[in-house]
């Protein structure tokens, strides 16, 4: 009979590697890979940097600036999956999520623990992605009113490790989490 | 780590006073008891079970200098329960009490504290991961990222951990059986922390580093009648494999026994009662008490046939509870460290 608690122990593995990717930016999955589809039907793929993770209530936060392509693609489909590689544990997480756009008041404690180097990402003129002349030719300042917050409610969890013996399990909301063997 | 709180629950002045002399004849009553296929609940059950009796959060850690020199290092934080369930302030049956210790090859140092339940002055909380008695703590954003500090009259440390591999789960997927008449615990581990900080010995600071393992454990149930002392083993291989065996000695001069092995990725074996053998050597004259120190341990089914040296012989824990506790090395067909615990050696 499987041990249902391995898959316990296992899921529980997942999260301590993302709540250690928000502790410390030296941890691998603290730069998931966010990927969306765009308003035209395309997936579109980028480096984002992992904020909250919280188990209760199964959601991580990404913070973005709100005019970016990102947050245009997440009004016209509001779903992201979000994908780590940790070379060391040889552990692939992957997240399929339903995200939130947060901003205004309900983000004001997320802008004020920002550092103020950083706030920079949150305000570029030209608007991100928009030609520019020259590669420096832009400004970056810090616009509190175009800060949000990703909020990306875990729909499902998809574990693949690599080690000598090859395992995955996949974990889903709406059976609370229970998870079941998948073939790797 | 396992039952050995057991033995001290019914054979010890302090749980005595904690008790009631008359509770340790009864001493599951009222209390939840473990059952066979238990489903863990993560990371809730890192924190504490109130409708059971006993419970502990059982760090071990063989260490290294930069100079090669070995080095052992316990935390361990215990819950007792004078009545199941869970009350706010000073009306929480709730007790708590700690042990930390350092061992040297040449010093052993332990202290312990008490407190009680409901104050705010020790507990455990699992998300974020506390686990705390006054100044001492063992905390981090969960169970897998943890700072650990202790201090006591002549030591002290501030040590990080990390762990680098899954939790794993003893005996029949965490429920483990201590007995013919069915005794049991919950007992899961995480064995896979790397660890590393800085020891405070009279000599001065010594930075270290190192393997650290850390149980968990609860129930209500005591040992059997039967049963007057504990060796537990948990050995860390240069395999990369793990160990974990305990043997319960019985007044009729038989054992109890089980092990897990544990591999490297964390998958592991349950061995049940006589796979897993501990033949003490050479006794040694500690604290009064003549203690077994040096032993062989076998398990055909892996191979494996070692010797388990202390080492330090004097790893005696003079506390409230007294015990020995203290890093071993191990020689034979594998070799490796880990740390031995025994108890009963009264």
């Amino acid at each position: 009979m499987s041990n249902p608690n391995l898959l316990a122990a296992f899921l529980e593995t997942a999260w301590q590697h993302l709540g250690r990717g928000v502790m410390d930016s030296r941890s691998p999955a603290r730069y998931p890979t966010f990927a969306t589809v765009s308003a035209k039907g395309m997936p579109e793929a980028r480096t984002v940097a992992l904020r909250r993770a919280t188990r209760t209530g199964a959601f991580v936060d990404v913070h973005t600036d709100i005019l970016t392509p990102k947050v245009e693609a997440l009004k016209a489909t509001p779903h992201a999956a979000l994908h780590i590689w940790l070379p060391e544990a040889k552990l692939q997480i992957r997240m399929t999520t339903s995200v939130e756009i947060v901003t205004g008041d309900a983000v004001a404690d997320d802008w004020a623990r920002i550092p103020n180097a950083s706030r920079v990402s949150y305000g570029t003129h030209p608007l991100p992605g928009l030609p520019i002349v020259d590669m420096y030719d832009y400004e970056k300042p810090p616009l509190r009113e175009r800060f949000a917050v990703l909020r990306c409610w875990i729909d499902q969890i998809d574990l693949v490790e690599l080690a000598d013996r090859h395992r995955r399990a996949e974990f889903h909301r709406s059976d609370e989490w229970k998870g079941s063997w998948r073939a790797p | 780590m396992n039952v050995r709180i057991l033995v001290f629950l019914l054979c010890t002045p302090i749980i005595a006073w904690a008790q009631g002399f008359a509770g340790l004849g009864t001493v599951t009553e009222g209390f939840a008891k473990p059952g066979p296929a238990p489903v863990f609940d993560f990371p809730a059950d890192h924190g504490p079970h109130p409708d059971y009796r006993i419970e502990w959060w059982y760090l071990t850690a063989n260490l290294e200098g930069s100079d090669g020199t070995a080095y052992g290092l316990q935390w361990t934080l215990f819950r007792t329960a004078l009545a199941p369930g869970e009350a706010t302030g000073w009306n929480s049956p709730q007790i708590w009490f700690a042990h930390a210790a350092v061992t040297t090859p040449e010093e052993h140092y332990a202290t312990e504290r008490f407190a009680r339940g409901g104050v705010g002055t020790a507990g455990v909380e699992a998300d974020p991961f506390r686990a705390w008695i006054d100044e001492w703590s063992l905390k981090g954003p969960d169970f897998g990222t943890l700072d650990l500090t202790a201090q006591g009259a002549d030591f002290g440390y501030d040590m990080t951990l990390q762990a680098t591999g899954p939790l794993v789960f003893h005996g029949k997927q965490g429920f483990s059986v201590k007995s013919s008449e069915g005794q049991a615990s919950y007992y899961y581990s995480q064995p896979f922390y790397r660890i590393e900080g800085t020891l405070e010995l009279p000599t001065g600071q010594i930075t270290v580093r190192g393997d650290a393992w850390l149980d968990r454990e609860w129930s209500s149930q005591p040992l059997s009648e039967n049963q007057s002392g504990w060796d537990w083993f948990s050995l860390s291989l240069e395999e990369g494999d793990k160990l974990m065996g305990f043997q319960l000695r019985q007044r009729d001069g038989t054992h109890f026994s089980a092990a897990t092995w544990i591999d490297a990725q964390g998958g592991t074996t349950a061995y049940e009662n006589g796979a897993f053998t501990a033949e003490p050597l050479a006794k040694t004259k500690v604290a009064t008490r003549d203690v077994p120190a040096s032993w062989k341990l076998r398990l055909a089914e892996r191979g494996l046939d070692v010797r388990v040296d202390a080492l330090n012989h004097a790893a005696w824990m003079p506390l409230s509870i007294p015990y020995w506790e203290g890093p071993v090395i191990v020689s034979g067909t594998h070799t490796g460290v880990g740390y031995l615990e025994m108890t009963g050696y009264e």
